[in-house]
């Protein structure tokens, strides 16, 4: 696994919630790309090396955890996120041998926002297979 | 169809006297009977039932399946406080939550028309907006009057006058 990610790799951010999409027209909110604030580092699964089966089993595995429903995924460019001035850092776990953290958050809430939207914005609303299209 | 919107802040009075008390009174059950009419209200509108729902969804900790921190009763309160200061006849948001614990109102058209506030825990809330080419983002304090800038991104987005 190499620990340089390249700019059209694809990270995957889960969802869990169903208030962070829009059922109307199928796009990713930006509360999804909101980072804790401690540590500010936001969770997400690089694409590489995964088959789509892959990708999905990990977020069930992360959904069953806290008996929720995968409803989807939202899939953005490493690219769109560096250029919100963030990094993003290799973090493997046991269950996640792809996981990543998006790091470099502004310290002022506001600008956070601010990022979060403009990647919600380009990320592309990827829906489980297993719930189906979730309309309103 | 023309629509108005009424500005109605809850403001305290500052007298100890029975009748300003009284006429406090009658002014905020007036205004909950209008928070009731579907036309003007945000009741009626179920948006007051999304922050409960949210809440019970959000209320412990690792709720993303992560570390998210919980939402607060506090944070709900600073909600409720914040909606019951919109004007009435104002556009209905969509709520949700982030991971560090806040409460989303969104205000969303499209892509390029979208404004996301954050209640926080601490009282203060957070705001970014994308109107076409125009980027803001700011912070103002919840247990204050909407501020007139606040209200206008949110009329751009809506496109109806606060």
């Amino acid at each position: 696994m190499t620990d340089s990610i390249a700019n059209n790799e694809l990270l995957a951010r889960y969802i869990t919630s169903s208030r962070w999409f829009r059922k109307q027209d199928q796009t990713v909110k930006q509360d999804a790309f909101i980072p804790p604030e401690d540590p500010l580092e936001l969770s997400v699964t690089r694409h590489v090396n995964l088959a789509e089966n892959d990708i999905w089993s990990i977020g069930r595995g992360i959904a069953r955890s806290i008996s929720r429903t995968l409803h989807s995924r939202a899939d953005v460019e490493t690219g769109y996120v560096t250029a919100q001035s963030l990094s993003v850092v290799p973090q493997p776990v046991p269950d996640n041998p792809n996981h990543a953290n998006i790091v470099g958050w502004p310290l002022e809430k506001d600008a956070r926002k601010m990022c979060a939207l403009e990647i919600a914005r380009v990320a592309r609303f990827v829906v489980n297979p297993e719930v189906g299209a979730q309309t309103p | 169809m023309t629509t108005t919107t009424i500005t109605m802040p809850l403001t305290i009075s500052g007298s100890s006297s029975d009748i300003a008390n009284f006429i406090t009174n009658q002014r905020e059950k007036s205004y909950e009977l209008l928070q009731e009419s579907y036309a003007l209200g945000l009741v009626a509108k179920g948006v007051f039932r999304q922050l409960d729902e949210v809440f019970e969804e959000c209320f412990f900790g690792g709720w993303d399946g992560a570390n998210a921190k919980p939402i607060l009763a506090e944070t709900l309160q600073s909600a409720r406080i914040f909606l019951k200061s919109l004007p009435l006849g104002i556009e209905p948001p969509d709520v949700g939550a982030e991971p560090d614990g806040a409460i989303t109102l969104e205000w969303y058209k499209s892509s390029n028309k979208v404004i996301s506030i954050s209640i926080n825990p601490s009282g203060w809330l957070y705001f970014a907006a994308i109107i076409g080419t125009k980027r803001r983002h700011g912070k103002d304090f919840v247990l204050l009057d909407v501020s007139e800038d606040l209200l206008e991104l949110i009329s751009q987005i809506t496109g109806k006058a606060g």
